[in-house]
């Protein structure tokens, strides 16, 4: 019933429609239309009513259906479950609910909002609701656990393949998994898993993308180094279409990181890698070390040149917190 | 222990779902361990910054468990955790009673957090890395004193 009263608002684009029309179209009395308007904006359509003239749409929201995303992926087979929440404390959260409950591999909890959005150490992840996308995906890969941290920079590839597929704007890489655009941060992963040293349980993968936020969505102190899709193009995004973008290319990263390893995907890593040869501030342990970035190596791990040295490093943790801009 | 010995103790395991084993004659110790190890090679290096001398140390020195003592080692190279985040309390203390299934530590490699829990239930008897420490692949965590009767 609802969905007949957004239709009816959607035909006549953005132009009134007077309550009478509408009532008579849905067999129903003023009053009653009233109401549905008033449904309809608590799911966050923005329709204006005037007296003498009726209502019209001025604003739809963002909403991921998943009839709709799947119909936009091009491998929906790898997708087992997908799960669309409105809010929720946190996909991540959720997701490794659903593991211990025994979900298959290929589990997507994706919501419009968290109210307890999490990056690593407990950190704060924004996550205003309608703006952004909020995803996680469960895993049970055939690997060893050894092999598990690599999945992150498969990830954060997957995450610039989609948003450079929607955006066209270049995406880089930083090691080990946050996404750039023009030397700002618009993306984070947080990834979990469970292992003991022989048996990888599942694995789970949160992705949180800036899609549609503007510079007043973040807090203050993020206003210079984050940004988003839409701050980057300069037009606004359909999440859905973002979404159907990630999901499709990590497929795609995914069975090339099983059959050839993180070798299979390192010039994809490499070309999109901005910061190889650059001077940078690398943090581990509470220590900050100058140096330069001289690429990963063939399992992912970070090269790493300290300043004045010959040596190159290989960092496994850590991370860069600074880099010449 | 000649090699002969340890030929036949290698014989006698291929036939058996044993994945460890430990021998001791006299002074010689003989340490098997089978399965995944060998499948992939292992990453030899250290997270950042390469171990201090003592550190490695501290490790090798660690005593060997006994009968009743379960490891937990490390699957992933990367760095130890002793608590979820910098300002909350650690997991486990030395003296807790944990139950299969609990959360010991983190281990962190790649901003993949790795929960690591325990497989057996007991008492924490010794945690050998302290927090925030690089460990290797393979490297021992904690003891676990196993339950009475449940070893």
């Amino acid at each position: 019933m609802g969905d007949l009263l957004r239709r009816i608002l959607e035909e006549h684009q953005g132009q009134f429609v007077s309550g009478r029309e509408i009532g008579s179209r849905l067999g129903m009395s003023r009053a009653a239309v009233w109401k549905r308007v008033q449904s309809l904006r608590r799911r966050g359509f923005g329709i204006e009513g005037a007296r003498g003239a009726g209502y019209r749409l001025i604003a739809s929201p963002d909403v991921i259906e998943e009839a709709d995303l799947i119909s936009r992926l091009a491998r929906p087979s790898f997708w087992k479950s997908i799960l669309l929440l409105p809010v929720t404390d946190s996909t991540n959260r959720r997701a490794a609910e659903l593991a211990e409950k025994g979900a298959p591999h290929g589990t997507v909890v994706c919501a419009d909002a968290q109210t307890a959005g999490r990056g690593r150490f407990g950190r704060r992840w924004e996550s205003p609701p309608g703006l952004n996308l909020y995803v996680s995906l469960l895993l049970r890969p055939p690997m060893e656990p050894l092999l598990a941290p690599q999945l992150t920079l498969v990830t954060a590839i997957a995450l610039a393949k989609a948003a450079e597929s929607a955006s066209g704007i270049p995406a880089d890489l930083k090691w080990p998994n946050d996404l750039y655009l023009g030397d700002r941060k618009a993306a984070g992963i947080l990834a979990e898993m469970s292992a003991d040293q022989d048996r990888l349980r599942h694995v789970v993968i949160g992705a949180g993308l800036n899609v549609n936020a503007d510079l007043a969505d973040f807090p203050e102190e993020l206003r210079k180094t984050a940004t988003s899709l839409r701050l980057q193009a300069g037009r606004s995004f359909r999440r859905v279409e973002v979404l159907a973008f990630f999901l499709d290319a990590f497929a795609e990263c995914f069975d090339e990181f099983l059959s050839g390893g993180f070798a299979a995907l390192y010039p994809e890593w490499k070309r999109r890698s901005f910061l190889d040869g650059r001077r940078v501030v690398f943090r581990y342990r509470d220590k900050d070390i100058e140096g330069t970035v001289m690429g990963v190596d063939e399992n992912g791990a970070l090269l790493f040149r300290r300043l004045g040295s010959q040596h190159t490093e290989r960092l496994h943790s850590g991370e860069i917190i600074s880099f010449a801009r | 222990m000649n090699l002969k010995e340890i030929k036949e103790i290698l014989e006698l395991l291929k036939g058996s779902d044993v994945s460890e084993l430990e021998v001791a004659r006299g002074e010689n110790v003989l340490k098997v361990r089978r399965g995944a190890v060998t499948e992939f090679r292992p990453v030899p290096t250290a997270p950042y910054p390469p171990p201090m001398p003592a550190e490695e140390a501290a490790a090798v020195k660690a005593p060997a468990p006994k009968a009743n003592i379960k490891e937990i080692v490390s699957p992933i190279v990367g760095t130890f955790y002793r608590a979820p985040a910098p300002d909350a309390a650690p997991f486990v203390e030395v003296g807790a009673r944990v139950t299969k299934g609990q959360v010991l530590c983190i281990v962190e490699a790649m901003k993949i957090m790795n929960q690591i829990e325990s497989d057996v239930s007991g008492t924490v008897a010794a945690i050998l890395v302290e927090n925030a420490q690089p460990v290797a692949y393979g490297q021992p965590l904690f003891h676990i004193a196993l339950d009475q009767g449940t070893a």
